[in-house]
């Protein structure tokens, strides 16, 4: 247990040949605002839609609320080897041979043994499989659970097109029960009124500018109450009149202290914002540190001839 | 006979195109509801996320299927329906179900791929923010998805049951029965009474021409109410 928020360990995706992350690895704590800049194409969406499994990663592991999301091995998952038959004999047998030993040390060197040998597939009975599938489901399960925690926002919007603005922010929680339709709409309302938006509730998002459905999109996720945001470049499909309303609204969410991932090519928000930047490059994270010391002496050559181009 | 009397005459026979008219609708309906729930099912079936071996079991199924049945011509399909039928049963006193399945089964395999085409020409934004708030595949499906979907397929549905309608024609090639008595579709009973009165062949013909067009004409009113409803809800 600690107090990350996400974690991603070793995380590997590749989309047929193309490799395109290569082994990331990152904590977000809560609280914490982390912007992830970096050329086009070098990962950073791939990244981000990883968090919430969007994306399945290769390889690798993603926890949030030390919870893990990735699919597991039931048959490799630790909390599940630890209850099979074979787990308790080859621990006596260890004992034995390594009186010594404790307890930390033996489990380690099973499971090694256990997981290096596959030991487990054969020799198992019925209540050992019943844990594994239910291991699993609550896994499978667990990805939508936690989705409900993690807003996200889209560069396109993604609004959805056949619903109005108050019916975008009302669906997801009472569809999933977490609010009655009044509470809902109450709570949606309020979102509209700080955007100041509220008269376009009954709107389409098909007759609204740019500005305002991503500000729309940014309360519908915050509709379901959400632990962290995730923003993958939410400016950058618009026109640049509207970036400044939008980038406030960012900043409001941020300022309140929700936990904000952003992936953005707006260097002086990142700056602004961020407790901490990662730049990323070639499908892994080259440098990463507080926005002053990494915008203003980057250690990286690649960061420098990055940051030299878009500051 | 005067040409009073012989356009009175012929007059006389609609309400034998009347009651085929109604067979080829009995057969044409049929078709439509039994291929739009095949094609629904179809569908959702090759839209699926394939994350099990079951799923992907039926997949290779649906493909085959849509692959046979739009590979083969609809008559081929009818005939060979028809006779399996005629060996295992001999004879049937009411065999309207033959050829509402054979059409049924034949249009599911276009359905299917409207459908699909229509599901998949929705944006995938769309699922992935209706994933990204927590909704399962299927709530997504359900409330975003397949209603764009919908405003999507209605004009290439319509355009297939238009087709169906005029393709119950073939079945002037099998023996309709109904109570033991033989009857005939819209076609049919054209090809019958011009085999009867050969110099009205043409009169008979256009007779039946006509009827297909109003029901067209009438589907095609339908399907713009339908559309002008559906647009509605956008402004
Ligand atoms: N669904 C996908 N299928 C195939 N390739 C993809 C897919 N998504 C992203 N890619 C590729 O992965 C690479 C990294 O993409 P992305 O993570 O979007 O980069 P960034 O957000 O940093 O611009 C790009 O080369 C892109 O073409
Ligand atoms: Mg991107």
């Amino acid at each position: 247990m600690n107090d990350n928020y996400i974690e991603i360990k070793g995380l590997y995706k590749n989309f047929g040949k193309l490799k395109v992350l290569k082994g990331v690895s990152c904590n977000i704590k809560k609280g914490e605002k982390v912007a992830i800049i970096g050329a086009s194409g070098s990962g950073k969406s791939t990244m981000l839609r990883c968090m919430n499994l969007l994306e399945t990663p290769t390889y690798g592991e993603v926890w949030v609320e030390n919870k893990l999301l990735t699919p597991i091995d039931p048959y490799l998952h630790f909390d599940v080897i630890r209850l099979s038959k074979t787990y308790a004999k080859l621990s006596e047998v260890y004992k034995a041979e390594h009186p010594d030993a404790s307890t930390e040390e033996i489990d380690a060197a099973v499971i090694a043994d256990i997981k290096k040998n596959d030991l487990l597939k054969n020799y198992e009975g019925t209540a050992y499989r019943a844990a594994i599938k239910t291991l699993y489901k609550e896994n499978f399960q667990q990805v939508d659970l936690s989705r409900r925690d993690m807003g996200m926002v889209f560069q396109h919007f993604n609004l959805f097109n056949n619903l109005t603005v108050l019916e975008n922010l009302t669906l997801a929680p009472v569809e999933l029960k977490l609010k009655t339709k009044a509470e809902a709409e109450e709570k949606a309302m309020d979102l509209l009124k700080r955007i100041g938006l509220e008269d376009k509730a009954k709107a389409y998002p098909s007759t609204l500018s740019g500005g305002q459905k991503q500000r729309i999109a940014i309360v519908r996720a915050l509709a379901m109450d959400p632990q962290v945001m995730l923003f993958d470049e939410p400016t950058s499909a618009l026109d640049p009149e509207m970036v400044g309303e939008v980038l406030d609204l960012i900043k409001k969410v941020a300022d309140a202290g929700m936990t904000v991932v952003i992936v953005t090519h707006e260097m002086g928000f990142a700056r602004e914002v961020a407790d901490r930047v990662l730049f990323m490059a070639d499908g892994v994270i080259l440098e990463e540190g507080a926005p002053e010391e990494l915008f203003n002496h980057p250690k990286n050559p690649r960061t420098q001839d990055f940051l030299s181009k878009v500051l | 006979m005067s040409l009073i009397e012989k356009l009175g005459r012929l007059w006389n026979l609609r309400g034998l195109f009347f009651e085929s008219l109604g067979y080829s609708l009995i057969i044409a309906f049929g078709a439509v509801v039994l291929g739009f729930i095949i094609g629904v099912l179809l569908a959702v079936v090759r839209i699926a996320p394939k994350n099990n071996p079951i799923i992907k079991f039926f997949d290779k199924i649906a493909i085959l299927y849509i692959t046979v049945i739009r590979g083969t011509p609809t008559l081929v399909q009818l005939l060979i329906l028809y006779s399996s039928v005629l060996v295992v049963f001999k004879s049937m006193s009411t065999n309207l179900l033959v050829p509402i399945i054979a059409f049924g089964i034949n249009s599911g395999a276009y359905m299917a791929e409207i459908i699909r085409s229509g599901i998949n020409s929705v944006d995938p934004g769309q699922m992935e923010a209706g994933r990204s708030v927590g909704l399962s595949w299927v709530t997504t499906m359900r409330k975003i998805i397949i209603p764009q979907a919908i405003k999507i397929v209605v004009p290439t549905i319509f355009n297939e049951i238009i087709i169906l309608v005029k393709e119950t024609s073939v079945v002037s090639y099998i023996v309709l029965r109904v109570n033991g008595i033989q009857k005939w579709d819209l076609l049919g009973i054209a090809e019958k009474l011009g085999l009867a009165v050969p110099a009205c062949y043409l009169i008979f013909l256009f007779a039946a021409a006509l009827l297909y067009l109003a029901v067209v004409m009438l589907l095609t009113l339908i399907q713009h109410l339908i559309e002008r409803r559906l647009k509605k809800n956008e402004r």
